[in-house]
């Protein structure tokens, strides 16, 4: 019994301490937008206004200073081009359009930003109810990439999902 | 009923005319590993070795050669650590690991910036009319020296 609850402790006591670090994010996000390398700092500095102009405070009347018109799309609920992303954000009822924010007035809660050639990276907290412990939340990371040319995004890449098959009905045939 | 069956139809018309563009694998993974910078080339290396040889393959007893004691875990899933990491993937439970392979299977494209190194993966899902799609996993690593300190994910709780 004594060696069950120690086991027990021991298990207990190595959970608590372990477990994941939670994601955390830049207080100062434009930072996070430049580079010494004039090409990597023109492509940081377009993703910096997708995200804060377009996403962030839905400025999608200046939609075409960074985007390309054909926008190619990777997220399977989206359709490529610019028209259909202007549509779908730009008349969206829960996405007003507000002013910009400051540099340090994200609601963006900017993790990284990673380039290389024509690509841009960028990493975004993301928090979630926690289902292991109910009221509590725990934290990942959401991650957009895209391929710039010219100083506008051509191309796009996320993990956005669509819904997966149902499960049957309950007294559903089969 | 019509007006809706109509409502569908125009739905699913819709959306198979302006699907998304599926997602491809680089042909070429030597190409992206390049940099001009052998820094940048090096971590990238690291980075693509440690995805083939331990995450992959799941070569457990080589974790040390790449990555920190104090290894920074943000997957919700897995403990924090390289211990954490060595009991999350040494579970039982786990699908058997498949045999060492000379190159990552489904790697979109790799970045290398400063100490992080981003990678890229096509990933396939059905949708609910079981029709197969593809979206794209990223996996991001920041390194200390010749060591990966810190991982990030886009997985949820399970």
């Amino acid at each position: 019994m004594f060696k069950a609850t120690l086991a027990f402790l021991l298990v207990f006591g190595a959970t608590a301490a372990l477990a994941q670090e939670p994601v955390t994010y830049s207080s100062d996000p434009e930072s996070l937008f430049t580079s010494k390398d004039k090409k990597l700092n023109k492509n940081k500095q377009a993703a910096m206004h997708i995200m804060r102009d377009l996403l962030e405070a839905n400025h999608w009347d200046e939609a075409q200073n960074w985007l390309t018109e054909r926008y190619l799309q990777h997220n399977p609920a989206v359709a490529s081009g610019r028209a259909g992303v202007v549509a779908f954000f730009g008349n969206n009822p829960s996405r007003p359009k507000t002013p910009l924010p400051g540099p340090k007035d994200w609601k963006t809660r900017v993790v990284s930003v990673v380039a290389e050639g024509d690509l841009v990276v960028v990493g975004v907290q993301r928090e979630f109810d926690n289902p292991r412990k109910p009221g509590t939340k725990y934290t990942t990371t959401w991650f957009d990439m895209w391929r710039f040319v010219d100083g506008k995004a051509d191309e796009h890449w996320d993990y956005g999902t669509i819904a997966p098959p149902a499960p049957p009905a309950p007294g559903a045939k089969k | 009923m019509k007006k809706l069956l109509c409502i569908v139809s125009l739905a699913i018309a819709g959306s198979l005319a302006f699907a998304a563009l599926p997602v491809v694998p680089a042909k070429d993974q030597a190409a992206l590993l390049k940099s001009n910078d052998p820094k940048l080339a090096k971590n990238k290396k690291l980075a693509y070795d440690f995805f083939r040889i331990v995450l992959r393959a799941r070569k457990l007893d080589q974790a040390s050669k790449f990555m920190t004691e104090n290894y920074m875990q943000h997957n919700p899933n897995a403990d924090t650590g390289l211990k954490g990491f060595l009991a999350y993937f040494s579970n039982p439970k786990l699908p058997k690991a498949p045999p060492l392979a000379d190159t990552l299977e489904g790697l979109v494209a790799i970045q290398a910036e400063g100490d992080f190194v981003t990678l890229s993966f096509v990933r396939e899902y059905e949708n609910s009319k079981k029709q197969k799609y593809t979206t794209t996993w990223f996996d991001m690593f920041r390194f200390e020296g010749d060591k990966i300190a810190e991982h990030w994910d886009s997985a949820l709780m399970q």
